[in-house]
């Protein structure tokens, strides 16, 4: 399988040559805490960064919009993009479930975020699941990342020959 | 406020001040965006502010492109 760049003049690159290792556990460890697949793959520092992000989205939501923006009952389809942050949604909704949902009226009516907090809320969640499926995918395939074409454009791999190549301005430090 | 139970409450000076989260929500997406994508990760936070810049600036793009439409251009249009 070749990749062929159509708006640009990049040499095609055979996908075939590249090692483009599967690890599913890596998979499954960024879903169950984001940033932990690229821990277990072994880039610590990527994994930290990537977590940090993604905490940062989904503590800023709850802190928006409570924990009543996580609602799988009645937010079923934001729910869905929520899940994929993993365990941390389905705590806030096990905890909007069986703590927010069961306060007495007075106090549920606080707990209860509307308009702007709540969409905001349920908005940062939403993403944060999004972006962590962007991340999933990236801990199972992290190979073809580091063999792949740079945000300059720029061919880093020592294999591919030609204008940023390996040793050419643009090409791979390392 | 004193009585706000984090978590457990919404933030409801965001009622007003909805649009100031768009930087957070831009800062978030920016640093998991570039943690994934960055080779080398050399130079992140610069990677990751540039990013934050330009998110906001087109979201404010958007919204001067949107404010035109609607409350210039579209009045001009014939009601018929």
């Amino acid at each position: 399988m070749r990749l062929h760049y159509a708006f640009s003049d990049m040499p095609d690159i055979d996908l075939d040559e590249y090692d483009s290792t599967f690890n599913a556990a890596a998979g499954v460890a960024a879903w169950i805490f984001p940033g932990l697949g690229h821990i277990v793959r072994g880039e610590r520092r990527r994994g930290r960064l990537i977590m940090m992000g993604m905490l940062f989205l989904v503590l800023t939501g709850l802190l928006v919009g409570g924990v009543d923006c996580v609602d799988r009952k009645r937010d079923r389809l934001w729910f869905l993009a929520q899940s994929v942050c993993g365990p941390i949604a389905f705590a806030a909704d096990a905890v909007n479930q069986y703590y927010v949902q069961q306060l007495p009226e007075p106090q549920r009516f606080n707990s209860i975020a509307l308009n702007k907090p709540n969409e905001m809320g349920t908005l940062f969640v939403a993403l944060a699941g999004l972006m962590n499926l962007v991340v999933i995918l990236d801990a199972m395939f992290t190979a073809r990342r580091s063999e792949f074409i740079d945000r300059r454009g720029t061919a880093p791999s020592a294999e591919i020959k030609g204008p940023g190549g390996a040793g050419e301005p643009g090409g791979p430090t390392a | 406020m004193l009585a706000w139970i984090p978590f457990i409450e919404p933030l409801n000076i965001f009622h007003q001040w909805w649009y100031l989260l768009l930087l957070p929500l831009s800062v978030g997406i920016s640093v998991v965006y570039k943690g994934v994508r960055m080779r080398d990760l050399q130079g992140f936070w610069r990677e990751t502010t540039i990013m934050t810049v330009q998110i906001v600036l087109a979201m404010i793009a958007l919204a001067i492109g949107v404010t035109l439409l609607v409350q210039v251009i579209i009045p001009w249009l014939p009601a018929e």
